[in-house]
């Protein structure tokens, strides 16, 4: 163990752990995360589910993170299986193992946990007493790729309808029935989709010809009706180890109505729903002294819209600040409104402070309905100057939609200007420093854009190479993606049913941990590709609006056309607008799923 | 405001825990027992609480120190008491000692130049003669070089003028303990782990826990409590 990078990732202990006993539980979860203690320990989802489970009288969930290689070797030096943190018990030993699924080159790491853990990695493979392999997350709203390892997913918000769920599973381990009979009733709630129950066959070009239902299931997103009551854990788990989000973070709104076309998030979790300001405050009372935290966050989507901002954050630094708590607001929008907040709790201005107009020219910005205008940027870069902030990190795509070299040049251009707006505050300004930060556009399941093309790699590279020519010079930086990744990425977002070979031969080659760029090889994945006789840029092409999609038999609430106007209004450059404060832009997500927005100041 | 000295233990899991994790683990413990820090002041303020010299990851220890200040005061057992109830199991308060503020204090690290530790290795009945002799013949050496890495690269380097003491004890027919007092601090830095590594043959450690710390000049022996009234005589 003394051998081992960080073996604090493996020996559990944490403040606030709940360890219940084995014997007394009637259903053992496994909540599995696909990527290492650090990244996952920091995911807010899980944290709810844990707490959720075990205040279950009858149910116990316990944590199981992907371990590195040096520790992987370890195990298999002893002949051990992957245990969890909890009551080190091997993974196999659960009913249930439950993924959790944020990002698709995570998708290795599930098969190097499943094996490790003493499960076999294809559902078809799976005896009667192997556990339940479930899967949820932004990924599942293309769970496509990894459809046959998984015996069931939740799409959507878990929260109330897993506790629903745990039961019927108990109360079939009673019963003795066969998998395929739990699968049958469990198939009935919303949320769950069984991908063994449709059958997917082709056109001799490659695409989908028809998804078909064999059980005449109709798989639909879970969504939170009761936002405002909604379970939030109260015995956060403290860890030792620095973790990426080492801070308490509490979801103060679900939810974004801003409707930018590229994202995924913004469209899979409407409608927006908010928490009580006074809900909130009590419960971070509670949690921050139970943790002994120093820091805590107010997290969503875009924090600066919950309606009741102000009042929360005045209240909060009044209450927290005089213990020495650091207040932060994570995913400020670009406005002087913002600005003001930031400067009023964030006594530490050291940070850096960052931005997304996401594109370089007022144009492009309307394509992807980011209504944020360039003198929004200025004023705001003004504001943040002036507060005393002399770090400011500027965040884009390139490979939108309709993107020209103009698009590119703006990228540059508003660099340059907010370097320019920094130096009339900071004259001497050492610490005065820009940071662009330019990822890869890659078109994701429900979005409007989900139709559209990605660029090549190649395309990628060149385009990566004219800003590191354009945005050179002191005080400025440029950080970019790795082309592969996105590439990869890419692929598996908008992938179908034939890859799961692909990942598979990939593993096996060795191919684990591909979002870490000191481990991602991508020459496996090219060889995956090769070897299974499938071309990888099948997958990143632009589709038709008639084209049967991957995912497309999953009800996700927003409705096709929709998605398709949306997608029509980026090519004629129009804005539309917020339903938060406008009219209802007709989504289809609060008639479809039966809930409707929530905005508390309202 | 008031001056804590604090002895405290490291074990079980929490041995894996650095230094650093340690400090931060403490803090926040000392924010569940609702007592409140003092702060530096200035730009970014931080808690005046301060810790006795780094233990390596994966060594346990009985005799750990920080010091903390506080805005209230509060008796030292009562002090005690509610950090134990808001620690992790696995770190311990063994003692708590207040500073009389009004003389000048020393910091730990200032202070601390000795420590002891004890080694478990596994070493079969039959060879524990042999590595007992070997361990002597350590102690009575002029000199012990190990090669050490530092920023410069690996640089071979004398560690026997920090060693102070040895002795080995058979503990079974298969663990032998080896009881080490080295030096720590400004003057130097005794790892227990090299005296091992400096046999002729790789042996097996099983446990290190760090047994004592201590201030010693001139034959003199103090421990870290010993200076808490400000005098301390040094």
């Amino acid at each position: 163990m003394g051998n081992v990078s960080k073996p604090g990732r493996y020996t559990g202990g944490e403040y606030n752990i709940q360890t219940k006993d084995w014997d007394q539980a009637d259903i053992r979860v496994a909540l599995a995360f696909p990527d290492i203690y650090e990244i996952g320990l920091s995911h807010m989802g899980l944290r709810i589910l844990y707490e959720l489970i075990n205040d279950h009288p009858k149910m116990l969930a316990e944590r199981v993170y992907a371990p590195w290689p040096d520790f992987q070797a370890l195990l298999r030096s002893k002949n051990a299986l992957l245990m969890s943190l909890e009551n080190k018990r091997d993974l196999n030993e659960f009913d249930v193992v439950g993924f959790s699924l944020q990002y698709e080159l995570s998708y290795t790491n599930v098969l190097t946990m499943l094996k490790l853990g003493g499960i076999p990695i294809y559902t078809s493979e799976r005896a009667e007493h192997d556990p339940l392999v479930i899967g949820g997350g932004p990924c599942v709203f293309n769970p496509e790729p990894l459809a046959d390892f998984f015996d069931f997913f939740l799409i959507g918000e878990a929260e109330e309808i897993l506790p629903e769920i745990l039961e019927q599973i108990r109360k079939w381990k009673l019963t003795g029935q066969t998998k395929a009979e739990l699968l049958r009733q469990l198939e009935k709630n919303s949320g769950v989709y069984v991908p063994a129950h449709f059958q997917v066959s082709y056109e001799p070009d490659g695409r989908i010809q028809r998804i078909a239902p064999l059980t005449g299931a109709q798989p639909e997103r879970a969504v939170v009706r009761d936002y405002s009551g909604a379970f939030f854990p109260k015995r956060w788990l403290v860890p030792y180890l620095d973790i990426v989000h080492d801070r308490v973070a509490y979801e103060i709104q679900r939810g974004c109505t801003k409707g930018c076309r590229f994202c995924q998030a913004g469209m899979i979790y409407r409608p927006v729903r908010e928490r009580p300001a006074a809900a909130i405050l009590e419960s971070l009372k509670g949690l921050l002294s139970t943790t002994g935290y120093e820091e805590l966050s107010l997290t969503s989507l875009s924090s600066a819209d919950y309606s009741r901002i102000e009042e929360l954050l005045t209240e909060a630094c009044g209450c927290f600040t005089p213990q020495g708590i650091n207040v932060s607001l994570p995913s400020l929008r670009i406005d002087s409104f913002s600005i003001d907040l930031a400067k009023r709790f964030q006594s530490n201005r050291k940070g850096s402070l960052t931005f997304a107009p996401e594109a370089g020219t007022e144009r492009l910005r309307r394509v992807i309905n980011k209504g944020v205008t360039r003198e929004n940027l200025v004023t705001a870069s003004h504001a943040a100057f002036k507060a005393g902030w002399q770090k400011l990190k500027l965040y884009f795509m390139i490979g939108l939609p309709t993107e020209t070299q103009e698009d590119l040049e703006g990228i540059a251009d508003l660099a340059f200007e907010v370097l320019k707006i920094g130096r009339q505050y900071h004259p001497k300004g050492n610490a005065l420093r820009i940071t662009v930060s330019v990822s890869t556009f890659v078109p994701k399941a429900n979005t409007p854009f989900q139709w559209r093309e990605q660029i090549s790699i190649a395309e990628t590279i060149r385009k990566q190479q004219f800003l590191q020519e354009r945005i050179r010079g002191r005080q400025l930086e440029l950080n970019w993606h790795d082309p592969l990744m996105s590439h990869l990425e890419g692929i598996l977002t908008r992938g179908d049913r034939r890859l799961a070979k692909v990942i598979e031969t990939a593993w096996l080659k060795g191919a684990q941990f591909d979002g870490w760029s000191d481990q991602f090889q991508f020459e496996l994945w090219m060889d995956a590709f090769r070897q299974e006789g499938i071309d990888p840029s099948f997958y990143i092409r632009g589709r038709n609006y008639d084209e049967v999609l991957p995912w497309s038999h999953l009800n996700t609430g927003l409705s096709k056309d929709f998605l398709r106007l949306e997608n029509e209004r980026a090519n004629q450059e129009v804005l539309t607008s917020d339903c938060r404060t406008d009219s209802c832009t007709s989504c289809g997500v609060c008639s479809t799923l039966h809930v409707s927005k929530k905005i508390e100041g309202n | 405001m008031a001056k804590y000295r604090i002895r405290f233990s490291k074990e079980n899991n929490l041995k894996y825990l650095s230094h650093l994790e340690i400090i931060k683990t403490i803090e926040r413990a000392i924010r569940r027992g609702r007592l409140t820090m003092a702060y530096s002041e200035g730009y970014h303020p931080h808690p005046k609480l301060s810790f006795g010299p780094a233990l390596a990851v994966g060594i346990s220890s009985m005799d750990e120190y920080f010091d903390l200040e506080l805005v209230d005061h509060d008796e030292p057992e009562r002090l005690a008491k509610e950090l134990n109830g808001a620690l992790p199991e696995g770190l311990r308060v063994l003692a708590v000692k207040k500073i009389e503020t009004h003389h000048p204090v020393k910091s730990l690290n200032a202070i601390l130049n000795r420590a002891a530790y004890t080694v478990e290795l596994n070493v079969a009945a039959g060879a524990q003669a042999e590595i007992m002799s070997q361990l002597d013949q350590l102690k009575e050496a002029s000199e012990i070089k190990i090669a050490r890495n530092t920023k410069e690269g690996q640089k071979v380097v004398n560690i026997r003028p920090w060693l102070h003491n040895l002795s080995t004890k058979k503990i079974n027919d298969n663990i032998l303990a080896v009881y080490i007092v080295g030096e720590i601090g400004s003057g130097g830095h005794l790892r227990p782990e090299d005296i091992i590594h400096a046999l002729p043959q790789p042996v097996e450690i099983v446990s290190i826990v760090r047994t004592g710390l201590w201030h010693e000049e001139q034959g003199r022996v103090l421990k870290p409590m010993d200076f808490c009234d400000g005098t301390g005589g040094v």
